[in-house]
C-alpha cells in the first residue's frame, strides 16, 4: 500500500521529465474540452435566443383557449374572462405574466384592397408584458389602452392595402350572433418585424373588440409565460387544475414548428458530441500510446528492479490521470476567459436577415452551464483515463529484457 | 524517394497511423453522410412542399408576387401554358384564376382564395387531388362542383354534396357570386391551406370574376424540382417575350429557404468544429512523431539530406495519411449513405408534426458528388495547411543539436 502512495509524486515527475511531450498532449485535451463546450455553449445560446423571440412575437410559452378553438379559432369558440379559480392561479407564483386577448379571422378594407388577416384584440399594459411586438412600432405608437378606437397593423400590410397612417380601415368579422360584424378604425401604429407576422396580426383594444363583435367579456386566448421559478409543465398542469373545462396547451403543441427545430438541433448536437469525445479519446490514445514507446527502455527497468507489471499499468493511469485532469481544467478556464468579452451579449449583426426568419434573436447571451461542464469534463477525462489502459497494459507487457534491449 | 520514405515512416508505428487513419476517416465519413443527408432532406422538403399546391416553379401576371389582384392577368393563358409544357425539364403547366372570396353556409361565413383550375393538368402538379378524404376531385366535365380543405368544410358546416355560397369582387369590379356544390373534401396536412384554399372549375371561375381569356398563374411542374430549376432560363425569356413574370420555389417559398439557408450556415459551424479538432489532434500525433525521431533527422542532416526535403518528407507522410483517411471515409460514409439513400431513414417524430412542414417520415439522404467531396476536401486542406507548422520546425534543425536529440 505505502509503494501506491509513492507512485504519486513518481507520476508527477514523469509528466516534467518530458515537458514538450506534457504539453503537447495537454494541449490536445484542453482545445478538445475548449471546442466542446465552446460549440456548445454557442448552440445553446442560439437555441434559447431563436425560441425566446419566437414565443414572444405572440405565442407565450403558453396558452388557454376553449375547447375546440384550435381547431376552429372564432368566436363559437370563445371563454368566460373572470372566472375565480383560473384567476387565482393566473395571478399565483406559477404564472409569470399572462396577457387576455380576443383573436378571430377577419377581413381588413382600405379604399382600394381586401386582405384576410387575423384580428387580435389586446389589453396593452398586459401585451407588453408577455411579446416583444408592442415594442416593435415602426411608425404612430401601439394602443394606450382597450377601449381605444384605432387598430395596429403591420408596416408590410400597410403597403399592400395601399394604405398608411392615420387612414382607415374597414376590418369586418363574424359576431357571436353569427352577423357579419363592421368597424372602421383609424390606423394609428404601424409595426414591423418578421414579414409572416405583419401580414397576418392587426391589433385593437381588447374592449372594443368585445364589444363590436358581441362577446360579452369573453375571451378567445390567455397567453401565459412560467413564473421566474416555476417549470412549465407544473404553471400548465396549475392552470388545468383551476379549469379543466379549458384547453391548456405548451408553446411545443402551439407552435410546432419552433419545436420541430429545437428537436432536430437536439439531436444534431447529440451526435456532434459523440463524435467530438470519439475524437477526444483518439487523440489522446495516440499521445499516450507514443510516449509509452519511447519509455519502453524506462518500464523495462522498472520491472528488472522488482516492480509489478499492474504497479506499471497503475503508474501509467495515474500519469494520464494527472494529465487529463490538468488539460480538462485548463479547457474550462481557457472557456471560461474566451466567454469573458460576450458576457453583455454577442451581437449577430453580421448575420443576414435569414436568421430573423427562422427566429433567431439578434443577440446571444452565450452561458456556461456548470452541470454540461461537469459533465463533458467528466466524460473526456474517464474516457480519456480509460483509453490509457491501451499503452499502460503495452507498457507492463513487454518482458523486461526485450524492454531494456530496446533502441 | 522522399514518398517512398515517407510511406515506410508511416508504417513504423502501425498502431499510430491506424489510429489517425481512423479519426480522419471517422469524420470525413461522417461529413459525408451528414452533407448527403442534409441535401436530401432539404429537397425532398421542397419538393413535397411545393408538390402540395405551388408547383415547382410559376408564371404569372407581373406585379402579381406583391399584389395578388384579379386585374393582373395574363391573357389567353392557355397558349402560354402550353408553350411553357414545350420548355425542356417542364412537364405540364396549368393556368389559374385566382380569386378572393367569402364563403357562406347559411350563418357560418369564412374568407377563403378561390382558385379555377382545369382539372387534369391540375392533378399532375398539385398533391390536393391525391389527398381527396370525402367524396372526389373535380373532373373536365364538372361545372358548378368545387373542392375545398377539411378544416375549411369543417368551419363552414359543410360536407360532401352541400352547397356554399360564393361572395366576391370580381375584375372588373362588380359583385362576383356564385353557388358551388361540394364535391370532394381534401386534407393536404397543412392547416393554412386546409383552411382557405377553394378550388373549382377554371371555365366557371373565369365567368364568375369576369376573367373571360385570361388567368393570374399558370403553375409548372417537371420531373424533379431541379429540372424546372435548370428550365428556368428558357422559361424567364419565354416570359419576357410574353410580358409575364417567373417566379421560383424561392421567390414563393421565401420563408422555407431561408430556414434552409440558415440551417446550411449554423451545420457549417458543426462541419468546421469537426474538421479543425480532428486536424489539430492529427498535426499534434505528427508534431509528436517529429519531436520522438529528432535524432533520426539529425542523422539525415548529417548524412547531406536538406532540411528542406525532411520537411517535405515528413509533410508527404501527413498529407498522405489525410487523402488515405479521406479516401476510407468517403468510401465508407458514401457506401452507408448509398445504402440509406435505397432504403430510407425513418425519423423518429411524429410524422403529422413532419407533414405540416413537408417533410415525410422516411428520409433519404442524396449522395453527390459536392456532398462526398465538400467535406473530406477542407479536411485534407486543413491539415494540408495545418502540416506547415512541423514542415518548419524541421527546418530550423542544426545537425550536431538535433543527433543529441535536442
Amino acid at each position: 500500500m505505502n509503494r501506491l502512495w509513492m507512485l504519486g509524486p513518481l507520476a508527477w515527475r514523469n509528466l516534467w521529465r518530458n515537458p514538450r511531450r506534457t504539453l503537447i498532449t495537454l494541449a490536445v485535451v484542453a482545445v478538445g474540452v475548449w471546442s466542446i463546450l465552446a460549440f456548445d455553449v454557442m448552440f445553446k445560446a442560439w437555441e434559447q435566443s431563436s425560441l425566446e423571440e419566437s414565443l414572444r412575437l405572440l405565442t407565450g410559452e403558453g396558452q388557454i383557449h376553449a375547447t375546440g378553438y384550435l381547431d376552429d379559432p372564432g368566436v363559437g369558440h370563445s371563454m368566460p374572462y373572470r372566472s375565480g379559480a383560473l384567476l387565482g392561479a393566473l395571478n399565483g407564483p406559477a404564472v409569470g405574466a399572462w396577457a387576455p386577448r380576443v383573436r378571430v379571422p377577419a377581413i381588413i378594407q382600405s379604399e382600394y384592397r381586401t386582405r384576410a388577416i387575423t384580428l387580435v384584440g389586446v389589453e396593452p399594459a398586459a401585451e407588453r408584458r408577455v411579446s416583444d411586438l408592442p415594442g416593435q412600432i415602426l411608425a404612430g405608437r401601439y394602443l394606450a389602452n382597450d377601449r381605444e378606437i384605432g387598430i395596429v397593423i403591420g408596416g408590410d400590410l400597410a403597403v399592400k392595402l395601399k394604405t398608411r397612417l392615420g387612414k382607415r380601415v374597414i376590418v369586418m368579422a363574424q359576431a357571436a350572433d353569427g352577423h357579419l360584424a363592421e368597424a372602421g378604425l383609424p390606423i394609428i401604429g404601424l409595426f414591423g418585424n418578421t414579414t409572416p407576422a405583419q401580414d397576418e396580426y392587426a391589433f385593437v383594444g381588447l374592449g372594443a373588440a368585445q364589444s363590436t363583435l358581441g362577446l360579452n367579456g369573453q375571451l378567445s386566448e390567455i397567453a401565459f409565460d412560467a413564473g421566474p421559478s416555476a417549470k412549465l409543465e407544473d404553471t400548465v398542469a396549475a392552470l388545468q387544475r383551476a379549469a379543466p373545462g379549458l384547453d391548456t396547451e405548451t408553446w411545443m403543441a402551439l407552435s410546432p414548428l419552433a419545436y420541430t427545430m429545437q428537436q432536430f438541433s437536439t439531436s444534431y448536437t447529440a451526435i456532434w458530441l459523440m463524435v467530438m469525445f470519439v475524437l477526444m479519446a483518439i487523440g489522446i490514445v495516440n499521445t499516450q500510446l507514443m510516449a509509452v514507446f519511447e519509455r519502453t527502455r524506462e518500464f523495462g527497468l522498472m520491472q528488472a528492479l522488482g516492480m509489478r507489471p499492474a504497479t506499471i499499468v497503475a503508474q501509467v493511469m495515474l500519469e494520464s490521470a494527472l494529465l487529463i485532469g490538468v488539460g480538462v481544467l485548463c479547457g474550462i478556464v481557457l472557456m471560461a476567459v474566451t466567454l469573458l468579452p460576450f458576457t453583455n451579449g454577442l451581437s449577430l449583426g453580421f448575420l443576414s436577415a435569414g436568421s430573423e426568419m427562422a427566429g433567431g434573436g439578434g443577440v446571444l447571451y452565450p452561458r456556461l452551464d456548470p452541470v454540461d461542464t461537469v459533465v463533458y469534463a467528466t466524460i473526456v477525462w474517464v474516457l480519456g483515463v480509460m483509453t490509457t489502459l491501451w499503452p499502460a497494459r503495452t507498457a507492463a507487457r513487454t518482458p523486461p529484457v526485450v524492454a531494456m534491449a530496446a533502441n | 524517394m522522399l514518398a517512398a520514405l515517407a510511406w515506410r515512416n508511416l508504417w513504423r508505428r502501425p498502431q499510430r497511423t491506424l489510429l489517425s487513419l481512423l479519426s480522419v476517416a471517422i469524420v470525413s465519413g461522417l461529413l459525408v453522410f451528414i452533407l448527403s443527408f442534409q441535401d436530401g432532406v432539404y429537397g425532398q422538403m421542397k419538393e413535397t412542399t411545393l408538390r402540395i399546391f405551388d408547383g415547382y416553379a410559376q408564371l404569372q401576371a407581373p406585379g402579381f408576387a406583391d399584389d395578388p389582384t384579379l386585374d393582373r392577368a395574363i391573357v389567353q393563358p392557355e397558349q402560354l401554358a402550353h408553350e411553357a409544357e414545350g420548355v425542356p425539364g417542364v412537364t405540364v403547366a396549368a393556368p389559374r384564376v385566382n380569386g378572393f372570396a367569402i364563403l357562406a353556409n347559411g350563418p357560418r361565413s369564412y374568407a377563403a382564395i378561390v382558385v379555377g383550375v382545369d382539372p387534369a393538368s391540375e392533378a399532375r402538379i398539385s398533391s390536393i387531388a391525391s389527398t381527396i378524404q370525402e367524396g372526389r376531385y373535380l373532373t373536365a366535365s364538372d361545372t358548378n362542383s368545387a373542392i375545398l380543405g377539411d378544416l375549411l368544410a369543417k368551419n363552414l358546416g359543410v360536407g360532401v354534396g352541400g352547397k356554399v355560397t360564393m361572395l366576391g369582387s370580381a375584375r372588373d369590379g362588380s359583385v362576383a357570386a356564385d353557388v358551388l356544390q361540394v364535391a370532394g373534401i381534401y386534407h393536404s396536412g397543412v392547416p393554412e391551406l386546409d383552411r382557405t384554399i377553394l378550388e373549382m372549375p377554371f371555365a366557371r371561375a373565369q365567368d364568375t370574376f369576369q376573367m373571360q381569356d385570361t388567368a393570374n398563374t399558370i403553375a409548372l411542374s417537371g420531373p424533379s424540382l431541379s429540372s424546372v430549376d435548370h428550365a428556368l432560363p428558357v422559361l424567364e425569356a419565354l416570359a419576357r417575350r410574353t410580358g409575364v413574370s417567373v417566379r421560383d420555389w424561392q421567390d414563393m417559398e421565401p420563408a422555407m429557404r431561408d430556414v434552409i439557408d440558415l440551417k446550411y450556415a449554423t451545420s457549417m459551424l458543426f462541419y468546421a468544429s469537426l474538421v479543425l479538432v480532428v486536424a489539430f489532434i492529427i498535426l499534434n500525433t505528427l508534431l509528436m512523431s517529429v519531436l520522438e525521431r529528432t535524432r533520426e533527422f539529425g542523422m539525415l542532416l548529417a548524412l547531406g539530406m536538406r532540411p528542406s526535403q525532411i520537411g517535405t518528407m515528413v509533410w508527404t507522410e501527413l498529407l498522405a495519411l489525410a487523402l488515405i483517411g479521406c479516401a476510407i471515409g468517403v468510401a465508407i460514409g458514401g457506401g452507408v449513405t448509398l445504402w440509406l439513400q435505397s432504403t430510407g431513414i425513418l425519423f423518429p417524430i411524429d410524422p403529422k408534426l413532419l407533414a405540416q412542414f413537408g417533410v415525410p417520415s422516411r428520409l433519404y439522404p442524396s449522395l453527390s458528388l459536392f456532398s462526398a467531396l465538400a467535406g473530406p476536401g477542407a479536411l485534407v486542406l486543413a491539415i494540408a495547411i495545418g502540416g506547415l507548422v512541423p514542415f518548419l520546425r524541421v527546418l530550423r534543425l542544426t545537425p550536431a543539436l538535433a543527433m543529441r536529440g535536442a
